[in-house]
């Protein structure tokens, strides 16, 4: 059986969240098993429910996004956080994919958008729109920072580069392995591999290393 | 019915023509936004210019989401102007916003009525 996404949403606009709950109705493969208006019922919810990605606001009363993005990556490693919010200043995006957000994307994004990204974090662990890309790409420019986060002692064979360009290309880990004529357990493999070669401590920071070395560009 | 303050068209997009959750998503609307919206002059009255900057901009998806163009101008000049000048030079264009969204409020409750009573398309 396959198995349906199960979703938490936490903003404190009813609006938003109960629109947004109706709006992924439409979804055969994924649930809202979650409604909170801050980020501590957040919290409190996810130690009742089993929670695979979370829609995050950032401005919320109690608790807002950010703290409760720092909280989900200690306590709940594995809930995946799509941040969903009006912000879309470089330094917030850039922000929250330090922190570790799966995705990040603005609350008028098109339905056919928000239903991509919740199943892109699913199954890759994570979603990156063109904003995204963009900003994290003039962060590299501007800051120049990167390069010394990175382990190079150990190369990365053929095959891993071929796997971090389909990282980078947003494809899917089947549609890799697909492409790569080879099984989604050997993709997910070799992405562990690429991690610990790499030193990144998750795809954002895989798309960094692949955008610096030159590996890919967007 | 000729909308001058909605257009529906982003709705209808978002739930895929779906009359029965566009009709939700409005009686959600009527029963909120009033008490959002008086942020805004609440927040203006006590002279909160930067509670009034992020009031306008929480309301942003509102207006976005009702194809209401000048709403959504409006509050972004309210942001800017209220963080920049303060509060209180942003009266005008508060109680425009307040206007267009009393203008909103009653044309949503005629698209409930009218689907009430007619099986048309919202």
């Amino acid at each position: 059986m396959k198995h349906v996404i199960r979703l938490a949403l936490a903003d404190d606009q009813v609006l938003f969240r109960r629109g947004m709950a109706l709006l992924l109705r439409d979804m055969t493969d994924a649930h809202v098993a979650l409604e909170c208006a801050n980020g501590e019922e957040l919290l409190a919810g996810l130690k009742k429910e089993a929670i695979d990605i979370v829609l995050l606001d950032l401005q919320m009363p109690v608790m807002d996004g950010v703290e409760a993005m720092r909280r989900i990556k200690k306590e709940h490693p594995d809930v995946k956080v799509i941040v969903l919010t009006t912000h879309d200043e470089d330094k917030f995006i850039a922000h929250l994919m330090e922190l570790g957000a799966n995705g990040y994307m603005l609350k008028n994004a098109e339905p056919d958008e928000i239903e991509n990204a919740i199943r892109s974090v699913a199954e890759n662990g994570f979603y990156f729109s063109d904003m995204v890309n963009r900003v994290m790409l003039h962060g590299l420019v501007k800051k120049q920072q990167v390069k010394p986060t990175f382990n190079d002692i150990d190369p990365l064979s053929e095959r891993e580069l071929e796997v971090l360009r389909g990282i980078c290309q947003e494809l899917t880990t089947t549609e890799i392995a697909g492409k790569l004529f080879v099984s989604p357990r050997t993709v997910d493999f070799h992405r562990n591999n690429i991690l610990l070669k790499t030193g990144a401590r998750n795809a954002a920071g895989l798309v960094v290393y692949a955008m610096t070395k030159g590996i890919y560009t967007p | 019915m000729t909308a001058r303050y909605i257009d529906l068209a982003y709705l209808e997009r978002l739930y895929k023509g779906d009359r029965s959750r566009i009709r939700q998503w409005i009686r959600i609307y009527l029963e909120e936004a009033p008490a959002t919206f008086k942020q805004l002059s609440d927040r203006m009255e006590k002279g909160d210019s930067e509670g009034l900057a992020e009031a306008a901009h929480d309301l942003r998806p509102y207006a976005h989401y009702l194809g209401a163009t000048r709403m959504l101008d409006l509050l972004i000049a309210i942001g800017q102007r209220s963080r920049t000048e303060g509060a209180a030079s942003t009266a005008e264009l508060v109680q425009e916003v307040l206007a267009l969204s009393e203008g909103a409020d009653t044309e949503l409750r005629l698209v409930i009525a009218e689907e009430g009573s007619t099986d048309k398309p919202v």
